[in-house]
């Protein structure tokens, strides 16, 4: 069954806040000419981050985004979760996305871990009610015990990153969206986080993964597209 | 939660209309999310102050404690009256302009939802939207101590002021869809609207009372926010709106709509990438 199939897809960034008219000529000429405001949009800047971009993700598919920084990595991922429409061509996605772009999205920094929880999980669609039902798991999860009652502005940044790691993964997904692989905190806490994103993994029906870890990629995709300046250059099945 | 995740799951197939009907549907009832976030903002703004909102509530009490006597003097009005009359008028302004200028940056400053998550658009709107109702709910103590030392002419009328804020709640909504996805585009009209609800604060009788200006009342009848302070103001000051101020925001209840619809339907999908 497919879950994603994308038909030529064209998503472009209109730039704006850069001077498009460069020479004072064509300032002046456009000025003579009485030209209105706002009419130089024709021939505003345009970044093309995805180019006429055709695949399909079928059920079970566990596919690895490789390429150059800007090569349009993120923009795909984002493509996928709905949040950037298409240009031109067309996306569809049949199942639940579950971007973990961010894993903390919606947290914020004066409220206190715990409450923290509530908020990510809000964000991902989650009720309050059944993120009751997970906090006991979370917490121990997280090992960070009475901190939980602490604002999150006092974690350091590996205490910060295993709250957002235990929320954002304690949902179950159809479909994941990851912008490079997780790295969390310390090695004991590393081994522990590994498990829970391959169970969380083996649990969705379909995983996109963008970074620049091939072997990693190797280890964990069945399918790899490569992308080069908005345009799949090479897409390939590892049957590895 | 389950129009929410409605909205979430996106079809291409469908029309732009039907998107940005759901992305309004999707984002009215995820209360869930926009509530909290709401909430939250209030929480934030106010974290680790003792009396927290309330602060408002004090500052809007004392506002009035010093400009009713001052301008009841100015304008050559009976103290208590005009009391009663500006507490009203300055807790309803408040609302209404704050929410009118804030709904510019709806999107602008939830650019990192936007971008990091699938959720109907509407859902920044309406966060903006709960958090100044929040805000009018802590003013609003005022009016109601005001209004039991003064107490309305009529009390019947009083009744009618929940569906004049309904109205007026409607008309905000669709000012907002419009506002806060032009913005997103076009970076001056967040500076724009400030400057023209400031204007306005002195050209709506807030402070000053339509009969004042002699002969010349079509200043303020004319003037569609002093309809939407009007329609709840009067009833809460024990008069009748009159049926000029209900047919002038029903019509633009009606017409903006149809306005933000056909606006929200064209730049709906571009709004992440301006953001």
């Amino acid at each position: 069954m497919t879950v994603i199939r994308a038909r030529d897809v064209v998503v472009e960034f209109p730039i704006y806040g850069i001077s498009t008219s460069r020479s004072i000529k064509k300032v002046i000429m456009r000025a003579a000419t009485g030209g209105v405001l706002g009419r130089d949009s024709s021939e505003r800047i345009v970044v093309k981050a995805l180019d006429s971009v055709s695949f399909e993700v079928h059920e079970g598919d566990r596919v690895g985004l490789v390429g150059h920084n800007g090569s349009g990595k993120s923009t795909l991922l984002r493509l996928v979760a709905g949040i950037y429409e298409p240009s031109a061509g067309s996306v569809e996605v049949n199942g639940r996305v579950s971007s973990m772009l961010d894993i903390f999205l919606g947290m914020d920094l004066e409220a206190t871990g715990l409450d923290n929880i509530y908020l990510r999980g809000r964000v991902m669609g989650v009720r309050p009610q059944e993120m009751r039902a997970k906090l006991d798991e979370i917490v121990d999860f997280t090992g960070l015990g009475d901190y939980l009652h602490l604002p999150l502005r006092t974690y350091s940044s590996g205490m910060a990153m295993r709250l957002g790691f235990a929320v954002s993964t304690s949902i179950d997904a159809d479909i994941i969206l990851m912008d490079e692989w997780l790295n969390v905190g310390d090695a004991e806490f590393m081994e522990k986080a590994t498990h829970r994103l391959d169970t969380l993994l083996d649990g969705a029906r379909v995983v996109i993964i963008a970074s620049h870890d091939l072997s990693l990629i190797k280890s964990q995709c069945n399918k790899i597209i490569r992308l080069e300046h908005g345009k799949i250059v090479n897409t390939s099945a590892d049957t590895a | 939660m389950e129009a929410l995740s409605g909205a979430l799951s996106h079809n291409k197939q469908l029309t732009s209309l039907r998107l940005a009907i759901n992305d309004i549907y999707g984002g009215t009832f995820g209360t869930d999310v926009w509530f909290h976030l709401a909430w939250h903002d209030i929480k934030q703004r106010y974290a680790r102050s003792m009396i927290g909102p309330f602060w408002m509530t004090i500052s809007m009490a004392a506002l009035l404690c010093a400009m009713g006597p001052l301008y009841a003097r100015l304008f050559k009005q009976e103290a208590g009256a005009y009391f009663q009359y500006i507490s009203v008028s300055f807790v309803l302004w408040g609302f209404i302009s704050s929410q009118i200028s804030e709904s510019c940056a709806a999107f602008i400053s939830a650019d990192g939802f936007i971008k990091q998550v699938k959720l109907p658009l509407t859902v920044h709107l309406h966060r903006v939207l709960a958090r100044n109702i929040i805000i009018f709910a802590h003013n609003l103590l005022v009016v109601v101590v005001v209004l039991s030392f003064y107490p309305p002419e009529r009390f019947l009328p009083v009744l009618l002021a929940p569906v004049g804020l309904a109205l007026v709640l409607i008309n905000l909504m669709w000012i907002g869809i419009v506002l806060s996805t032009l913005s997103a585009r076009f970076r001056d009209i967040p500076q724009m609207v400030t400057s023209v609800m400031l204007l306005f604060f002195f050209l709506t009788p807030i402070v000053w009372k339509r009969g004042l200006l002699a002969g010349s009342t079509l200043v303020a009848d004319a003037n569609p926010l002093y309809h939407f302070v009007e329609i709840i103001r009067a009833p809460l000051l024990g008069h009748y709106p009159t049926y000029l101020s209900w047919t002038f925001l029903g019509v633009m209840g009606l017409l903006g709509w149809v306005f933000a619809l056909a606006i929200f339907r064209r730049y709906r999908s571009r709004v992440a990438y301006w953001v």
